[in-house]
């Protein structure tokens, strides 16, 4: 299993640029320095996956904003992806890169190809700056994913990044309170944080 | 890649960055990024274009526009 704490596999494939449409090689260490999202889902043209893509790409802006990069990764083609950015109503609001992965060589390096479709499960991975893992989250098919969860949890991987002294506790929000893990607090967490805070 | 022909062109992005080291003659990533206002990854996606077509040549992080370069570069004027 990929470890969160640790540097994540380089990979390169062939992506489709919805913003000039353009079919370019994508290499994941060229997003250094950037935070990223590398998004898993298992086919174009199904039923929960333009809903995922579609909450993606509505965030997108916001992602932006907190200096995120999205990178959407299937096992179809290329041309699959561009054909469906033309034709779906869900997809075309997509301006980040999507991956092209019909091998599944990338899934299969993440951990998330399922052998036996030959598709990649919903798996989301929040890469740091330095390309180190900072979260998974792997779905079955039927289920999709929530944004809003993946938006906070960078928001608070970001917070103590930049507070490095601190850890954000369960459910933490920008202006919520952290607090320094201290062998002092130990079995008396309830001094520093209650859960109405 | 099946039944795609390669694109011989360069994409007018990495025309702009051939054009910018053409003036330069050498740069980092960051600093193409800082006088062309391009993001990174897509510099570094370009910069493989270039290298792949000859254009530019890669020395310890830093980019350099080749001779053949130059000359696609002066057409480009």
């Amino acid at each position: 299993m990929l470890m969160v704490g640790k540097e994540v596999p380089d990979f390169e494939t062939d992506a489709f640029f919805p913003t000039d449409g353009s079919i370019d090689k994508i290499k994941l260490s060229d997003y250094r320095g950037k935070w990223v999202v590398l998004c898993f889902y298992p086919a174009d043209f199904t039923f929960v996956c333009p809903t995922e893509i579609n909450a993606m790409a509505r965030a997108y802006d916001e992602l932006k904003k907190m200096g995120v990069e999205v990178i959407s990764m299937s096992t179809d083609t290329v041309f699959s992806h561009k054909v469906w950015h033309e034709t779906s109503e869900l997809i075309k609001p997509v301006k980040f890169a999507m991956g092209a992965d019909p091998t599944g060589k990338v899934s299969r390096l993440y951990e998330v190809y399922d052998e036996e479709s030959g598709t990649a499960v919903r798996g989301r991975f929040i890469i740091d700056p330095d390309g180190i893992l900072r979260a998974v989250e792997v779905l079955y098919p039927n289920v999709g994913r929530n944004v809003k969860e993946l938006i906070r949890q960078i928001q608070a991987f970001q917070y103590v990044r930049e507070h490095p002294d601190q850890v954000a506790p369960a459910g933490w929000e920008p202006g919520k309170k952290t607090f320094a893990p201290d062998i002092k607090i130990a079995g008396k967490v309830y001094t520093v944080w209650k859960p109405e805070e | 890649m099946p039944c795609l022909k390669p694109n011989k062109n360069l994409s007018e992005q990495a025309k702009s960055i051939l054009k910018l080291l053409a003036e330069v003659g050498k740069a980092t990533k960051q600093e193409i990024a800082d006088k062309s206002g391009l993001n990174t990854p897509l510099i570094a996606r370009k910069l493989r274009e270039l290298i792949g077509k000859g254009a530019v040549k890669e020395q310890d992080g830093v980019f350099i526009i080749t001779d053949s370069g130059k000359e696609v570069a002066e057409k480009l004027k």
